[in-house]
């Protein structure tokens, strides 16, 4: 019988999931998962749960809020203790929404441009896969160009200009805040206010992208510079902030939207709007991890573990990427490693191939991205030394050139 | 082609249209809520959100659901992402539930061991009916729906919103405030051939007036004949009759039918923001039943890449109940049992209300055939007004009360207050 899905084809899978399918079914004792980017503890435990959220969850079975519809803008004191964290302060010129995590407030950003007029986006390559998709699931445009250079191994500021300076005014931006997905490389504050002179000489318009805040610093007020550089120019942007890597709450999908807009009779009418986006699509964005990570910014003794668990968790991987360094350097491994240092956060691009991590993970069970990213948080005291001599034995005997 | 700014720096800053967009309307339902709240009144009422209050009107945590919480905080450390439809756990238990209850659905069983059964998990009902309006869209050949009139307040703006064209059918008569089934059965029957049709599963909204089990039949022939596509809404499964497993008539229908080879496929958006009082925390599914198992992979794979774009995955909090009071016999029986006693409160409430107004000179006997949260009382907007105005009772200007605002500390108040609104 005829049916109205007969011509239906079946889509691909993101390639990230294959490789998160042949690393679980892998039971290799020495295995090593440097892929999917979540934080990993010290003893290699991806469920890490962050104390504080611990005891937040603990705090709500006692005082149990109940699980009643919240407001369509979010739950109020989620709200506000979000824009404290992202801008230090609570700005009355900034209207923000409750989301589903990073991803829908990256949603909710996209479908108010483009209801606004905005149908160019540009993406800075490499990037994270998933912007491609959200941006033409609203039905925008999305270009590429160039933000890393392969060569010197850090961002390609002349590309960067050079897109800025040619895009059509009107066009939007999107830039990661912190720690870039995939390569680790972020902008210095030299050339962010280069890039934020061009936006607004220009008419661009930019959005934030916020989901590692903390992580790369250890302090969550400074990992958010740039954003609070780009308030103090008193420009127009959106920040779309995450808590799934930076609290863990990765799959309660607590996430926020924020808009700055400098014309205060603005606030209402975008507010109005994005609360109309998110009617259509959710109708509320779901409240458990909201409740969390607003009694963890609200409760002085929670807010304290906080500062301490990202502090330590920016701690650690730095210094996992100090041994690291240490190693390749002590094995004279060929290539120059020197960058795993000089980035921050969870992702090292490490250069190495894609028949490199072919081979990672056929001879030693190493699974990294065939990008090449490493997600630093794989590794640890027990497990670097292991890391880095397989790294060594497979460039050695699949030499890059 | 040389671009260069003319504008001075101050006005390049705020090139963002944000002055073009209009103020979108609030929400009705939550005006209502905040008026309320404003009000001093100690005898005020709320009868605007459908959502339940106890009977000294609290919200309340489902004891289940609250044993089920504590469990999770013992056991759960898993925090890290779910997949893009939700776990495997809650995929399986969820459909198990719905198109396998208690083992009395053998065309639902059967469609289950085919593979021909996709469920998804999503943010709550208003998420799958978003989902289900974006597949169609994409790959639908009809592009619009009909949905009753009236219907939830949000249908129509998913619907549209996601690129359909939404039209009403016939399927409340407010002269008589009763089912108009005539009208029904032939509005369904003008309606272009494949198009899409919302069905509620039950207790009807805002109505609370469904269908008999003969009126469906009436209605699944001519969606048969039409080759009409159903998309079912079940916001509110369990709140007819009490129970879960009886209110679910329609779907076991459809099942039978699937099976029999008449209705080739139907889809179905499943919240369980009510039965299981998860509001909040957006839990809800998807099921679309296939023609084979090979096309229930397809739109599967579609499906996820519908909803990476927009969220990348769905909240797990909800979810781990669900699928922890699925997992446990005990914990079943007690949702059920929980479950059966706040419909059992919201008829208490109904009867009572319903023997204390006045019926001299107005017909109430509507109020006993509805089902649900809600009564649709008939009233006018003038009457509701000054309901509002008058005895601070709030509710929606189309005359519906969710009657779980109501209790026995207020019902006599309410009643008063009806009576002497229909006196004039
Ligand atoms: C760059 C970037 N942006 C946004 C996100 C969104 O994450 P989520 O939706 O889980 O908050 C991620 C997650 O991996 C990311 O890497
Ligand atoms: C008929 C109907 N469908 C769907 C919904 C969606 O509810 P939720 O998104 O909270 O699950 C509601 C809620 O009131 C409803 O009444």
């Amino acid at each position: 019988m005829p049916s109205v899905f007969s011509g239906l084809e079946e889509s691909s899978v993101d390639p990230i999931i294959n490789l998160m399918i042949a690393c679980k079914k892998d039971d290799h004792p020495n295995k090593i998962d440097v892929s999917v980017g979540v934080y990993q503890s010290e003893s290699g435990d991806p469920h890490y749960v962050f104390p504080c959220v611990r005891a937040a969850k603990e705090h709500l079975m006692e005082k149990d809020p109940g699980h009643c519809y919240t407001l369509m803008t979010g739950i109020a004191d989620y709200l506000s203790s979000a824009q404290k964290t992202i801008f230090g302060a609570n700005p009355s010129n900034v209207a923000s929404v409750q989301a589903v995590a990073g991803s829908g407030s990256l949603h909710l950003a996209f479908s108010l441009l483009k209801s606004i007029g905005y149908k160019d986006f540009y993406i800075g390559t490499p990037s994270w896969s998933n912007y491609r998709g959200m941006i033409e699931h609203v039905g925008c445009n999305y270009i590429e160009y160039p933000y890393y250079n392969y060569e010197t191994r850090s961002v390609d500021i002349e590309a960067v200009k050079k897109a800025l300076n040619e895009a059509p005014s009107k066009s939007v931006f999107v830039l990661q805040a912190v720690c870039h997905n995939p390569t680790g490389c972020d902008l210095s504050h030299d050339q962010w206010s280069l890039i934020f002179d061009i936006i607004q000489q220009r008419g661009l318009f930019l959005v934030f992208d916020i989901a590692y805040q903390g992580l790369s610093s250890g302090d969550v007020n400074k990992d958010a510079w740039a954003i609070r550089e780009a308030y103090s120019r008193k420009m127009e942007f959106i920040a779309c902030q995450s808590y799934s890597k930076n609290l863990g709450l990765y799959s309660e999908r607590a996430g926020c939207t924020h808009v700055c807009t400098w014309d205060l009779a603005n606030q209402n009418t975008v507010t109005s709007k994005l609360v109309a986006i998110s009617r259509n699509e959710v109708s509320f964005a779901p409240a458990f991890g909201a409740r969390i990570a607003a009694l963890v910014q609200t409760d002085p003794r929670l807010q304290q573990m906080w500062a301490e668990d990202v502090l330590r968790v920016g701690s650690r991987l730095q210094d996992v990427r100090k041994q690291a360094l240490d190693w390749f350097v002590k094995l004279q491994t060929p290539g120059d490693w020197s960058h795993i240092l000089e980035l921050a956060g969870l992702f090292w691009f490490s250069g190495i191939t894609q028949l490199q991590s072919e081979k990672l993970i056929e001879e030693y069970h190493i699974y990294a991205l065939s990008n090449g990213r490493v997600n630093v948080a794989g590794l640890n005291n027990s497990n670097v030394e292991y890391f880095c001599r397989s790294v060594d034995a497979i460039v050695r005997k699949f030499p890059s050139n | 082609m040389l671009r260069r700014s003319t504008r001075p720096f101050s006005v390049a800053t705020r090139l963002a249209k944000w002055n073009e967009i209009p103020l979108a309307p609030p929400d009705k339902i939550l005006g209502i809520s905040e008026a309320f709240q404003k009000d001093t009144n100690s005898k005020k009422i709320n009868l605007g959100v459908g959502a339940y209050r106890d009977n000294s009107g609290k919200p309340i945590v489902f004891p289940s659901v609250k044993k089920a919480e504590t469990v999770l905080l013992e056991k759960e450390t898993d925090k890290e992402y779910t997949g893009i439809i939700g776990s495997k756990k809650y995929q399986d238990s969820v459909r198990n539930f719905i198109f396998n209850n208690s083992g009395k659905d053998a065309s639902g069983a059967q469609l289950i061991k085919e593979g021909r059964i996709v469920t998804a998990q999503t943010i709550s009902g208003t998420g799958s009916l978003r989902v289900i309006a974006d597949f169609l869209k994409r790959f639908n050949s009809a592009q619009n729906i009909i949905v009753p009139k009236p219907t939830w307040a949000n249908h129509v703006a998913v619907f549209t919103d996601a690129g359909l064209s939404a039209d009403f059918y016939a399927y409340y008569d407010k002269e008589n405030n009763d089912l108009d089934f005539a009208n029904l059965k032939k509005s369904i029957s003008d309606a272009a051939d494949e198009s899409v049709i919302l069905l509620h599963a039950c207790c009807h909204n805002p109505t609370g007036m469904d269908l008999t089990p003969e009126q469906w039949e009436e209605v699944l022939a001519i969606i048969e004949q039409k080759k009409l596509f159903p998309l079912v809404d079940m916001a509110y499964q369990g709140f007819a009759s009490g129970s879960p497993y009886k209110d679910i008539g329609l779907i076991r229908r459809l099942n039978e039918l699937v099976q029999e080879g008449k209705i080739p496929t139907y889809a179905l958006c499943q919240s369980f923001a009510k039965n299981m009082g998860l509001y909040g925390e957006r839990t809800g599914s998807i099921s679309i039943i296939a023609e084979s198992g090979s096309q229930a992979k397809a739109i599967e794979s579609q499906l996820k890449k519908l909803i990476r774009p927009m969220y990348s995955n769905p909240p797990i909090h909800g979810s781990r109940i669900v699928e922890t009071i699925f997992s446990d016999e005990n914990l079943l029986s007690e949702w059920l049992a929980d479950l059966d006693s706040v419909v059992g409160r919201l008829n208490v409430v109904r009867d009572k209300l319903y023997q204390k107004l006045d019926k001299t000179n107005y017909n109430w006997d509507h109020l006993l055939k509805q089902r649900g949260m809600f009564i649709y009382t008939g009233l006018s907007a003038e009457q509701v007004i000054e309901l509002r105005e008058k005895y601070s009772v709030y509710a929606t200007e189309d005359g519906r009360f969710s009657i779980s605002g109501v209790n026995e500390h207020n019902v006599d108040y309410l009643a008063d207050a009806i009576n002497q609104v229909i006196k004039k």
